[in-house]
C-alpha cells in the first residue's frame, strides 16, 4: 500500500505529517511526500525576471523536504520526496498520485480543507468529490501519539449512498485486524427564522432519520459480518446540529471515520450543499473520504 | 411510533391523541436555561411579526377602509394580544407540544385537528405565495429603477388578477430560489435573521421620515369614506401584517420569570409593532390621496418616488424589501415542508411527505412536492385573495388555541399554576375566540368559495386516506395498546 501525503511547509498542512506516521504505524504503507508548487519560468528572458520569486520557491521546497524527512525519519521504510509543478494544487496532487500508483492521498487538516467549501472550484470541493483515490484527513491540531488505528466508524447512510465507504472500512478492519462500527449522524436542525411553529418540529425530522436509519444498519452488519468483519456493531448518534451529532458517537481513542462523497459537477455542489464536508467539519478523529468510485484497493 | 401509546386508539372522529405522549414524545437533548430576559423575548416577537406583509397591505386595505385603516391596525393589534396570550398558556403548559394542529389533536380530536392541519397549510403555505407575489412588485420596481426595464405585464401577474396577466413569473422564480435553498439543507442563523429585521426596520424608518416629509392632512379627509364597515373590511389583510406573534410563546421555555414576564412580552411586542405599523401607515395615507393606493404595486416605493426628487429612496427601499421578503419566504415555506412532514409521520398524509433524503436528512420529496404546490399558486392567483386566505387559517388556528386554553383548564386541571395562566378567567379566551370569529365574519364570498372546495378537498382525503392510516386507528395501534 502506497501512500501519498501532501505537504509543502510546516504552517501548511502538519496534520499531514502527523497522520502519515500513524497510517504508515497501521498499515505499513510506502509514503511518498508531494509538494505542490507554482511553475517557475521556463524561458531565458523569464528566467532573469523571476530569479528571486524562484529562489524562494526551492528554498520552500527544500525546506520542506527536509522538515518532512525529520519527521517521518523515526519510520523505517523508504519515504520519498516529490516537488510538482502546477498552477493549481488539487490538480498537482492527484497528477502526483497517479504518477506514483498511490492508494489514498493524506491532505491534512479536515478544517481547513472545508473553509472554502462554499466556493466552487476550490481545492477541497474538487479533491473530495473528484479524487480518484480515498482522501485522508485529520482534525485540525492532530499529533499522532505513537498508537494505530484500531477503530472504524462507517458514516452509513444506506446502500445506494455509502457502499464504498462499507467496503472500504470492512477492507481496512480485516487489514488492521479493527472493529467496524456502522454509524449513522442524526444531527437535530435548530428551527429556521423566528420560530412561526414550536421547535419540536425538528424533533420528529430526527425521530425519523433515527427510526430510518436503525432499519438500514440492520443490512449493513449483515453486509459488513458476510466479508469476514469479526467485530460489527451499530450506532446512531443524534445531537444538536452535525456539530452535536458528531460529539455525540462515542469515539475511540484509535477510531477511524470513513465516508462516502458523491461525485458531483460544480454547478451540483454549489446547489445542493454536501453532507461530506458537514461532517469533516465537525469530526474529532481522522477521517478517510472514499470519492465514488475511488475504492478499489486489490487485496 | 411504536412503542409509545400515542392515545386511545377508536373509532371516533374525535379521538385524541394523549397529553402524556405529546409531553413525553419529544427526546428533548440539553435542557434550555432559563435565560431570556423580557427585552430580550419582547424584541423576538417584534422582529417574528414586523416586517414583510406591511409592504404590501395597504394598496388592497386603503380602497377598503380608506384612511380609517389606521383604526383597523389598532384594533388587530387588540385582537391578536388576546390570542397571543392564549398562545402562551397554552405553550407554557404543554411546553414540548408542536403547533395548533398538535394542540387541536390533544384538545378536540383527530377531524377537527386535521382541519386545523389543512387551515395551516393555508397559513404558511399561502403565505409564501402571497409574500412571493408582493416580492414580485418590488424586484419589478427595483429592476425598473436600477436599470430601466420592466418584465412585461402578462408575465408578472397571475391568471386571475385583473388585468393582462398570464403568469407570475418573478414570484415562481423566487420559489424555486427557494426550494433550492431548502433542498442545500440552507438554514438561517438566528444572527441573519436578526440583521434582516434590522434592515427592514431601518428601510420602514427612511420612508416614515421620508413621506412625513409630504404630509398633507388633506389626503386624510375624508376619514371614513366607506363608514365604519369599512373597518371591518379591512381586518382579514391587516391580519397577515400580525402573524409571527405567537413565536413569543415558542421561546417561553428559554424565559425568565415566565409568569411575569410572558405577557409583558407579548403586549409589549404587539404595542410597538402596533405603533409602528401605524406611523408607516399615517406617513403613507399623508402622503398620497386616498384614491391613488388601488392596486398600487410596490406601493412603499411608488410613495417615495413622488415624494423625493430622485430614484434613490424608493430604489434603496425596493432593495430591503427584496432582501428581507426573499427570507420570509423562505421560512415560511420551510414552516409548511414541516406540518406536512409532521402529519404524515401522524399517518394522515402519504409517506411521501415524511421519507428523507438519508445523506441530508431532510424531507427533499416533500420539499419539492411543497415548493410545486406553491409556485402554482403564486403564479396565478392576485395577492389580496391570498391575503384572506391565509386570514382564515390563521383565524382557525387561533381559534382552535383559545378553544385549548379552556378545555385544558377544564380537562386537566393539575396543569393549572404550571407555568403562565392568562388572568381573569375565561374572560381573554372567551373574547379572543369570538374576536377570531368576528375577524373572519369580514371575509367576502370568493374567498369562502375556494375555502369550502379547499375543504371537501380535505374531508376527501380524510375519509379516503388518512382515517384508516391514523396511528389512532384501531387496525394501526401497537400490540398490547389500550383499545
Amino acid at each position: 500500500m502506497k501512500a501519498a501525503v501532501a505537504y509543502r511547509d510546516a504552517s501548511d498542512t502538519p496534520e499531514a505529517l502527523e497522520l502519515a506516521l500513524t497510517l504508515h504505524r497501521t498499515t505499513g504503507c510506502d509514503i511518498v511526500v508531494v509538494a505542490v508548487f507554482p511553475p517557475t519560468s521556463t524561458t531565458l528572458a523569464d528566467r532573469r525576471v523571476d530569479r528571486d520569486y524562484d529562489d524562494v520557491l526551492d528554498t520552500m521546497a527544500r525546506d520542506a523536504e527536509r522538515s518532512a524527512r525529520d519527521t517521518l525519519g523515526e519510520l523505517d521504510a523508504d519515504v520519498d520526496f516529490v516537488r510538482v509543478s502546477s498552477t493549481a494544487v488539487a490538480h498537482g496532487l492527484l497528477d502526483a498520485v497517479e504518477a506514483s500508483g498511490a492508494d489514498v492521498l493524506v491532505a491534512g487538516s479536515a478544517q481547513a480543507a472545508v473553509k472554502g467549501s462554499l466556493l466552487v472550484g476550490s481545492v477541497a470541493g474538487y479533491l473530495l468529490h473528484s479524487s480518484p483515490v480515498p482522501i485522508l484527513l485529520a482534525p485540525e491540531g492532530y499529533r499522532d501519539d505513537g498508537a494505530r488505528f484500531a477503530s472504524i466508524t462507517c458514516s452509513y447512510a444506506g446502500r445506494e449512498h455509502s457502499q464504498e465507504a462499507l467496503a472500504a472500512s470492512c477492507a481496512l478492519a480485516i487489514r488492521f485486524d479493527a472493529r467496524v462500527r456502522v454509524a449513522t449522524f442524526v444531527p437535530r436542525a435548530t428551527a429556521l427564522g423566528p420560530a412561526m411553529m414550536r421547535t419540536d418540529i425538528e424533533d420528529l425530522v430526527a425521530a425519523e432519520g433515527a427510526e430510518r436509519a436503525t432499519e438500514l444498519h440492520e443490512e449493513a452488519a449483515q453486509l459488513c459480518r458476510d466479508q469476514g468483519v469479526a467485530r460489527v456493531s451499530t450506532h446512531v448518534a443524534r445531537g444538536r446540529g452535525w456539530e452535536g451529532a458528531l460529539r455525540a458517537a462515542d469515539w475511540d481513542d484509535r477510531d477511524l471515520l470513513v465516508l462516502g462523497s458523491s461525485r458531483r459537477g460544480p454547478a451540483a455542489q454549489v446547489f445542493l450543499g454536501s453532507t461530506a464536508t458537514k461532517i469533516l467539519r465537525h469530526t474529532p478523529v481522522p477521517a478517510l473520504v472514499v470519492p465514488t468510485g475511488s475504492f478499489h484497493w486489490g487485496d | 411510533m411504536s412503542e409509545k401509546t400515542v392515545g386511545k386508539a377508536s373509532n371516533s372522529l374525535l379521538r385524541r391523541k394523549s397529553i402524556d405522549a405529546i409531553l413525553a414524545s419529544s427526546e428533548g437533548d440539553e435542557k434550555l436555561n432559563r435565560s431570556m430576559g423580557l427585552f430580550s423575548l419582547m424584541m423576538l416577537g417584534v422582529g417574528a411579526t414586523i416586517g414583510t406583509g406591511i409592504f404590501f397591505v395597504m394598496a388592497v386595505t386603503v380602497p377598503e377602509a380608506g384612511p380609517g385603516v389606521l383604526v383597523t391596525f389598532l384594533l388587530v393589534g387588540l385582537i391578536v394580544s388576546l390570542t397571543a396570550l392564549c398562545y402562551a398558556e397554552v405553550a407554557s403548559k404543554l411546553p414540548v407540544s408542536g403547533s395548533a394542529y398538535a394542540y387541536g389533536y390533544a384538545s378536540l380530536g383527530e377531524l377537527p385537528a386535521y382541519l386545523v392541519g389543512w387551515a395551516l397549510i393555508l397559513e404558511y403555505g399561502v403565505a409564501g405565495a402571497a409574500t412571493s407575489v408582493g416580492w414580485a412588485d418590488y424586484f419589478n420596481s427595483l429592476l425598473a429603477d436600477a436599470f430601466g426595464v420592466r418584465i412585461p405585464e402578462a408575465l408578472s401577474s397571475g391568471l386571475l388578477a385583473d388585468g393582462p396577466g398570464v403568469v407570475n413569473l418573478p414570484a415562481v422564480v423566487l420559489v424555486g430560489i427557494c426550494c433550492l435553498l431548502l433542498l442545500r439543507g440552507a438554514k438561517e442563523s438566528a444572527r441573519a435573521n436578526a440583521i434582516l429585521v434590522v434592515v427592514k426596520l431601518a428601510v420602514l424608518v427612511m420612508f416614515v421620515v421620508l413621506a412625513f416629509t409630504a404630509f398633507d392632512t388633506d389626503n386624510l379627509t375624508p376619514f371614513l369614506p366607506y363608514g365604519v364597515a369599512g373597518i371591518g373590511a379591512a381586518v382579514p389583510a391587516i391580519f397577515f401584517t400580525y402573524i409571527g406573534v405567537d413565536a413569543v410563546s415558542t421561546a417561553g421555555e428559554e424565559v425568565e420569570n415566565p409568569t411575569r414576564n410572558l405577557p409583558l412580552a407579548i403586549l409589549g411586542a404587539v404595542a410597538v409593532v402596533t405603533v409602528f405599523y401605524l406611523l408607516v401607515a399615517a406617513a403613507a395615507l399623508g402622503a398620497q390621496p386616498a384614491a391613488a393606493f388601488a392596486g398600487q404595486e410596490a406601493g412603499l416605493a411608488a410613495i417615495l418616488r413622488d415624494v423625493s426628487s430622485s430614484k434613490v429612496p424608493a430604489l434603496v427601499l425596493a432593495l430591503g424589501a427584496v432582501i428581507s421578503i426573499l427570507s420570509i419566504t423562505l421560512i415560511l415555506i420551510y414552516g409548511q415542508t414541516r406540518i406536512t412532514f409532521a402529519m404524515s409521520r401522524d399517518g394522515m398524509l402519504p409517506s411521501m411527505f415524511r421519507s428523507l433524503d438519508m445523506r441530508s436528512l431532510s424531507p427533499n420529496k416533500n420539499i419539492v412536492a411543497t415548493s410545486v404546490f406553491i409556485a402554482l399558486i403564486a403564479a396565478v392567483v392576485p395577492i389580496d385573495n391570498l391575503f384572506d386566505l391565509v386570514s382564515i387559517g390563521t383565524l382557525a388556528a387561533f381559534g382552535v388555541v383559545s378553544v385549548t386554553v379552556i378545555i385544558l383548564r377544564r380537562d386537566r386541571p393539575e396543569l393549572n399554576g404550571s407555568g403562565f395562566t392568562i388572568p381573569f378567567g375565561p374572560v381573554v379566551p372567551v373574547l379572543s375566540l369570538l374576536s377570531c370569529i368576528w375577524a373572519a365574519s369580514q371575509i367576502t364570498g370568493i374567498t369562502w368559495l375556494l375555502v369550502g372546495l379547499w375543504l371537501l378537498l380535505a374531508l376527501g382525503l380524510y375519509f379516503g386516506y388518512s382515517r384508516s392510516h391514523s396511528v389512532l386507528a384501531p387496525k394501526n395501534a401497537a400490540p398490547g395498546s389500550p383499545e
